[in-house]
C-alpha cells in the first residue's frame, strides 16, 4: 500500500499462532499473505484516519483524542 | 498451590512481549511515514494506542479464523477464512478477494517459470501487464 514499511508474514504467523487456543490449527501461505495485508491496512487506516479527523481542527501536532474519536468505527468497520 | 490461570510459563511471556515489541515497531514505522507525508506528527500516545488496538485486534482476528476453519472442519486456515474475516465491509472484502485472485496468479506464473515445458504459451502474456501493478502493491 501506502510507504514501504509493512508487517513481515512470519511476525504475523507467530502472532496468530500464540492466540490460537488449539494449538493443531495451522494457516496455509495464501491466507498469511491475506492476513498480512490486511494489518498493514487496519494500521494505515487507523493512521490516516486520525490524521484526517485532526485535519479538521487544522491541528498539526495530533494528540491522543483524534484517535479516540475515529476508534469506534474503525473496529466496526474491521 | 498454581494458579494455572496466572502460570502461563515464562518462555511465553517473552516471546508474547516480543512479538508485541515487533508489532509496536512496525506500526511506528508505518505511522512516521504516513505522518510525514502528510506533513502532521502523531503524538506517542497516538502511536502506541494504534500498536495496541492492532494487538487486541489480532487477538479478535486469531479467534475468528480458528473458528472458522474448526466450523469447515478444517485445521488449517485458508484464504476463505479471510475473506468471511473481512465480510463487515464491502470495499474491504472485494479488496482481499482481488488480492487472493494476483496472489494466485502470480503463484501460477512462477510454477510456469519453474516448468518452462507447457505447450502453449500464448495466454501467459495476456496477465502480466496487471500482476506487475499489484507486485509492488505487495511490497
Amino acid at each position: 500500500m501506502s510507504g514501504g514499511t509493512n508487517f513481515k508474514e512470519k511476525t504475523v504467523q507467530n502472532i496468530l499462532l500464540q492466540f490460537f487456543k488449539d494449538e493443531k490449527i495451522k494457516i496455509n501461505a495464501e491466507a498469511l499473505s491475506l492476513m498480512t495485508e490486511l494489518l498493514n491496512i487496519f494500521v494505515s487506516e487507523a493512521v490516516l484516519r486520525t490524521i484526517k479527523e485532526a485535519k479538521k481542527d487544522h491541528q498539526d501536532q495530533i494528540p491522543i483524542d483524534y484517535f479516540e474519536k475515529i476508534l469506534p468505527q474503525l473496529l466496526l468497520d474491521f | 498451590m498454581t494458579d494455572n490461570a496466572f502460570d502461563i510459563d515464562d518462555e511465553q511471556l517473552e516471546i508474547r512481549q516480543k512479538l508485541k515489541a515487533a508489532l509496536y515497531y512496525t506500526t511506528l514505522k508505518i505511522s512516521n511515514e504516513l505522518a510525514e507525508a502528510k506533513e502532521v506528527t502523531l503524538s506517542r500516545q497516538v502511536v502506541a494506542s494504534i500498536a495496541e488496538t492492532t494487538w487486541g485486534q489480532c487477538q479478535q482476528f486469531a479467534e475468528d479464523l480458528e473458528m472458522f476453519a474448526k466450523h469447515a472442519k478444517r485445521s488449517t486456515i485458508n484464504a476463505d477464512d479471510v475473506k468471511l474475516l473481512t465480510r463487515r465491509s464491502q470495499k474491504l472484502h472485494n479488496f482481499i478477494s482481488q488480492k487472493h485472485e494476483a496472489y494466485l496468479e502470480e503463484k501460477q506464473e512462477t510454477k510456469k517459470a519453474k516448468k518452462p515445458r507447457s505447450k502453449k504459451s500464448v495466454s501467459a502474456t495476456v496477465s502480466t501487464g496487471l500482476d506487475v501493478e499489484e507486485d509492488s502493491n505487495m511490497d
